[in-house]
């Protein structure tokens, strides 16, 4: 089972659509899954970047995590040397191209390297970085000589407003969140801060097992949706449900049409988007898409151009050179499947325990009342991956196709049907006006969030989409709308057992490991 | 030991038969418990890019490329560090971080008495020395989240912490939460990225109405504060030592930095429109972009007030015994008290705390970031990038870049004393930089020829006119005044003159270069290459110097500058 293919999905990108939010649902089947005929790849294990067995640093030996870093770290400031010398040459090594991925040619592993370096690579001009549109004193970017960078971003066009993906996501590791410092200012007027939507960065591990939970869940709700087409009588209703996690339900109306007004926590198109704090992208490939486009102004072979001619949303140039820096083809195919690849990689986070016994108890007594505050009700503990075989290229037949069970078991949870524990629900709720946003976004309105994921929590503070939280105490009290009822029940906790859920949250981590910070 | 400098000096022929017999003990020693040699294969490993086996240095030195470099045998710029006491440190200390943090988990409260060291507290530690509880505490405030505590921000017109990503003057933001957001990049305390640029003397509301500034590494700045002292110590010795009672020219000169002259008059008049590059009081300012500041201390405590609005107690009595514009205070300080907030005298920013930093705090934070390990030089491994590395520290000081990126300096005494103002912190501090800085190289002085300690900064430590390209967009935050409005604070210009002019810029040393980048204090320069060319005003010349050269020495500059790194230490992570 591979993502469906479908309209704000993939393929084009979500943004210029801005989908009203209520549908026709009609339009969902018809745009449903067309994959073409055909075998698919061979399927690859993940291979877990970071020490596989790493569950904390005690049994791994730093002295050779150590020596490992170093040995890396003097090669790539070789390669550093090497491109300065002879400039383009390292370069021309991590732009794969999508067909030497297809053949063989290029490996995973080396594919996962690729991916790696370009994580933390500082893109700069010959790179495709930003955009040399004030020349033409487009309205879309600022009016810097190219890259054009600046800080609050322009409407769904961006900034752009970073140098490498690593600059907002590195808390916790590569790959992991921002500090508030490293907010994006999203949808903006290009110059005010105090005209943007702020968004925190959020950590990227888990990427591509979130994608598939999504993908599943998507199956499942549209399977309730034919099921109810096609059995319902007009007048009746039907509960919809994926994963055990409700999401209201359908009813047909006395005419024989699908009424979709009481579904709850997702679009009315049914598509589980667990990407963006508003729940606006549905694939992992979608996300590394649009920020190259939003925060490098590095554009994708496949980013599209879906905006009605004349506003164009992506730049005012040619279709092969868009942002008008003279770099074409930016971001080739195959380089997007790497930082894909590269970002599925990424080690999931881990739950660790508490020496001394003290600390132990009362995180057990955390994760208790952590379940009984009904924090757990939209912080669903676990959620069960059925198919854990995903693919990573722009096609359903492209490679890689993955199996992403070694991450799963690298946390030291493999059943047959793989656990995730993410400590969501992949669902929108309603947090309240204090949460809320003067404006919605990309068709979600302004009070929705999707429940992020809590696992690897205790590092990557700052909290909530904006970073307001410092802490996870300030954290729980910042929410309402549907959650104030749990947060009541925290606040109205002793001070003690405030302690234990607020430890147990703590135990949500990452691996420790040696490593540099480039 | 030997050093990797002495090591990239060396003629180092490929020599397969050394490398094997090296790897091989190694390899011995690995299998042995003896954590110690693998400290030594690892820093071996980091140490040795040729993988040679050691020899003598005999006759090389006029190979040694990079100007001045070669009067300075066996420079600390590679330490030796143990490595396996290294892990073991770093490792204990990210236990006590993760205990910590689930203690506070359990109990916030604890959280401002932990990171607000009273100095009673900081004593109370008995098994530890002052100055290691000091750089604990210094450690712990500068990774804290800081908008976790009692004063955090400002209430100036909205509701704290009041953040502003675009400052409102010299007043500030608040913009981030913690030192270490924008100080990260290339490893623990060290450069921002171009989105963590601070925003600076703006009116709080447009990007395009403020300074930017990039976050600059943190690392070596305890060696030159030393450094900026001893170099004023002398010229104000200098200007001292000439007897009154007539006329006389005083060419101010330094380990030959020219500063400009001062002419006394018989009746007693000091003429100083002759000074070059330095304030008229003779104090060589080195950290800031603009050299706003002589201190780690100071420049700590500007730093908590516009980045986290943290105002310290010094500031705030500073202003309440004399003023907003003490004749002692330096310009920056000036504008700083101009712009406190206009809330009640102890609580000027209206937040409902004062004396939000006490002299401990930023006792603390100063040792910290004086005992921070400095830059390195680490030579290219593969024999054609080190002959284009040796080329290229040639051309550097050929064409003229060493003029005001001075390579070396020497310091005679390397001891700082870090002393506070408050009755917090009164405890007299002595920061050895011989052996007190941390995972890092000591200072050393290997040539008893010398006369001092040498230092590798690539800078002069002198203001100098970069052209209008580079020149701020808004000619300083002086004079700014803060009020609160109704809407974050409204900012008024007062008409009094920026203390830096716009184009004027702190030559930036150019230690740890490689990992420091976007470059430039705007972060304009995503090259070493886009920030040559982008030099101006002053350095017009040697800019045209660097861009009349082949295509391949300008290649052969850009790897000498990027071979100015930091040790290559891994750090716990998360």
């Amino acid at each position: 089972m591979t993502v469906p293919a479908t309209g704000s999905g993939r393929g084009a990108p979500a943004a210029p659509r801005r989908r009203p939010w209520v549908t026709a649902l009609g339009l969902v089947l018809g745009l449903g899954g067309c994959a073409r005929p055909g075998p698919p790849p061979p399927v690859e294990p993940i291979v877990p970047l970071g020490d596989v067995a790493a569950r904390s640093l005690g049994p791994i030996d730093p002295m050779q995590q150590a020596q490992q870093a170093v040995a890396a770290t003097l090669a790539r400031r070789e390669r550093r040397l090497r491109e300065a010398w002879e400039p383009g040459t390292q370069w021309a090594q991590l732009r794969v191209e999508q067909a030497d991925i297809d053949s063989g040619r290029v490996s995973l592993p080396r594919l996962l390297e690729i991916g790696q370096e370009l994580f933390m690579l500082d893109f700069g001009l010959a790179q495709g970085l930003g955009n040399g549109l004030a020349e033409k004193k487009s309205p879309l970017a600022g009016p810097r000589p190219a890259p054009n960078l600046r800080h609050v971003q322009y409407k769904l066009f961006g900034g752009p407003d970073a140098t490498r993906c690593l600059a907002c996501h590195h808390l916790g590791g590569p790959g992991g969140a921002g500090f508030r410092i490293d907010n994006a200012l999203l949808d903006g007027d290009g110059e005010h801060p105090r005209t943007a939507l702020e968004r925190n960065p959020r950590a990227l591990w888990g990427a591509a097992v979130l994608g598939q939970l999504a993908a599943e869940m998507t199956a499942e709700l549209r399977e309730k949706l034919t099921a109810a087409r096609r059995d319902l009588r007009p007048g009746q209703s039907v509960q919809l449900s994926a994963k055990g996690v409700a999401f209201g339900f359908l009813r047909k109306n006395p005419s024989g049409q699908i009424d979709g007004s009481g579904v709850r926590g997702v679009r009315q198109d049914l598509i589980v988007r667990p990407f963006g704090w508003k729940g606006s992208v549905a694939s992992l490939r979608q996300m590394v898409v649009e920020s190259l486009q939003r925060n490098l102004g590095v554009q994708a072979e496949e980013l599209g151009n879906a905006g009605p001619p004349g506003a164009a949303p992506y730049g005012d140039g040619p279709p092969a050179d868009p942002d008008l820096d003279g770099v074409p083809r930016e971001a080739t195919t195959g380089m997007v499947t790497a930082l894909t690849a590269y970002l599925a990689a990424l080690t999931l986070p881990i739950e660790e325990s508490p020496e001394p016994p003290s600390f132990l108890i009362a995180t057990a007594r955390g994760a208790e009342l952590f379940s009984k505050l009904g924090c757990a009700s939209c912080h669903v503990p676990e959620l069960q991956l059925k198919n854990p075989v995903v693919s990573l290229g722009p096609g359903p037949r492209s490679r890689p196709r993955v199996d992403l069970t070694p991450l799963l078991t690298s946390a030291g949870r493999a059943e047959r049907q793989a656990t995730v524990r993410l400590y969501s629900d992949l669902k929108m709720h309603d947090l309240g006006e204090e949460l809320s946003e003067p404006r919605g976004y990309l068709g979600a309105p302004r009070h929705l969030w999707l429940t992020p994921p809590l696992w690897g929590l205790a590092v990557s503070a700052p909290y909530l989409h904006d970073g307001r939280a410092g802490s996870i105490d300030g954290a729980i009290r910042a929410h309402g709308g549907e959650a104030k009822a749990a947060r009541d029940a925290y606040a109205g906790l002793s001070p003690e057992e405030g302690g234990t859920l607020r430890l147990f949250l703590q135990t949500l981590s990452r691996p420790a490991r040696l490593e540099f910070k480039p | 030991m030997s050093t990797c400098w002495e090591d990239a000096r060396r003629d180092r022929g490929p020599d397969a038969s050394g490398v094997g017999a090296r790897d091989l003990s190694l390899a011995g020693r690995r299998a042995a418990p003896g954590l110690f040699g693998m400290a030594l294969m690892l820093f071996l490993a980091a140490c040795r890019p040729g993988g040679a086996p050691p020899r003598p240095a005999v006759g090389k030195l006029s190979a040694a490329p990079g100007p001045g470099l070669h009067n300075a045998p066996g420079v600390p710029l590679v330490h030796s560090l143990e490595l396996q006491r290294y892990l073991v440190e770093i490792l204990e200390n990210h236990a006590i971080k993760r205990a910590a943090r689930w203690g506070l988990a359990f109990e916030p409260g604890e959280l401002a008495e932990e990171l607000m060291p009273r100095y009673r507290s900081v004593r109370q530690e008995k098994d530890l020395d002052p100055i290691e509880a000091h750089f604990n505490a210094g450690e712990e405030l500068f990774e804290a989240e800081l908008s976790e505590l009692r004063g955090f921000g400002d209430a100036l017109g909205g509701r704290a912490p009041n953040f502003h990503r675009v400052h409102r003057g010299a007043h500030g933001g608040p913009d981030s939460t913690s030192c270490r957001s924008c100080h990260h990049r290339g490893g623990d305390d060290g450069a921002g990225e171009f989105n963590e640029a601070a925003l600076l003397g703006g009116d709080g509301e447009s990007e395009r109405n403020a300074n930017e500034r990039n976050p600059p590494a943190l690392g070596g700045g305890g060696a030159i504060q030393i450094l900026a002292r001893e170099i004023s110590t002398a010229l104000l010795g200098q200007l001292h030592s000439i007897p009154s009672g007539h006329d006389y020219e005083l060419k101010l000169l330094y380990q030959e930095v020219d500063f400009g002259t001062v002419r006394l008059h018989a009746d007693g008049g000091v003429d100083l429109s002759g000074l070059h590059a330095i304030d008229p009081d003779l104090i060589v300012r080195p950290f800031g972009w603009k050299g706003t500041h002589s201190t780690l201390r100071r420049f700590a405590e500007e730093a908590f007030q516009v980045h986290h609005g943290l105002q310290s107690a010094a500031l705030i009595e500073r202003r309440q015994r004399s003023g907003t514009d003490p004749r002692d205070a330096s310009p920056t300080t000036r504008e700083l008290l101009n712009t406190l907030g206009d809330g009640p005298p102890d609580d000027p920013d209206r937040d409902e705390a004062g004396r939000e930093l006490q002299g401990a705090n930023l006792s603390a934070i100063a040792v910290y970031l004086t005992l921070l390990p400095m830059p390195v030089i680490m030579p290219p491994r593969a024999p054609d990038l080190l002959a284009a590395w040796r080329d290229g520290g040639a051309a550097f000081t050929r064409i003229g870049c060493a003029g005001c990126h001075k390579p070396s300096w020497f310091i005679k005494d390397p001891v700082w004393i870090e002393r506070g103002e408050d009755e917090s912190s009164r405890v007299r501090l002595e920061l050895d930089l011989r052996k007190q800085i941390r995972n890092g190289p000591q200072l050393a002085n290997v040539d008893t020829t010398l006369g001092g300690y040498p230092l590798f900064i690539f800078s002069d430590l002198r203001r100098h006119d970069m052209g209008p390209g580079l020149a701020d967009r808004y000619a300083g935050s002086a004079g700014i005044g803060l009020t609160a409005g109704a809407h974050g604070g409204t900012v008024k210009e007062s008409p009094r003159k920026p203390s830096i002019p716009p184009s004027y810029f702190m030559t930036r040393p150019l230690w740890g270069l490689a990992e420091s980048g976007p470059y430039l204090h705007d972060g304009r320069a995503l090259t070493v290459h886009d920030a040559i060319v982008a030099h101006g005003g002053e350095a017009d010349k040697v800019r045209a110097a660097y861009q009349a050269l082949p295509p391949e020495q300008q290649r052969a500059v850009q790897v000498f500058l990027l071979s100015l790194t930091r040790l290559p230490l891994p750090e716990v992570s998360p």
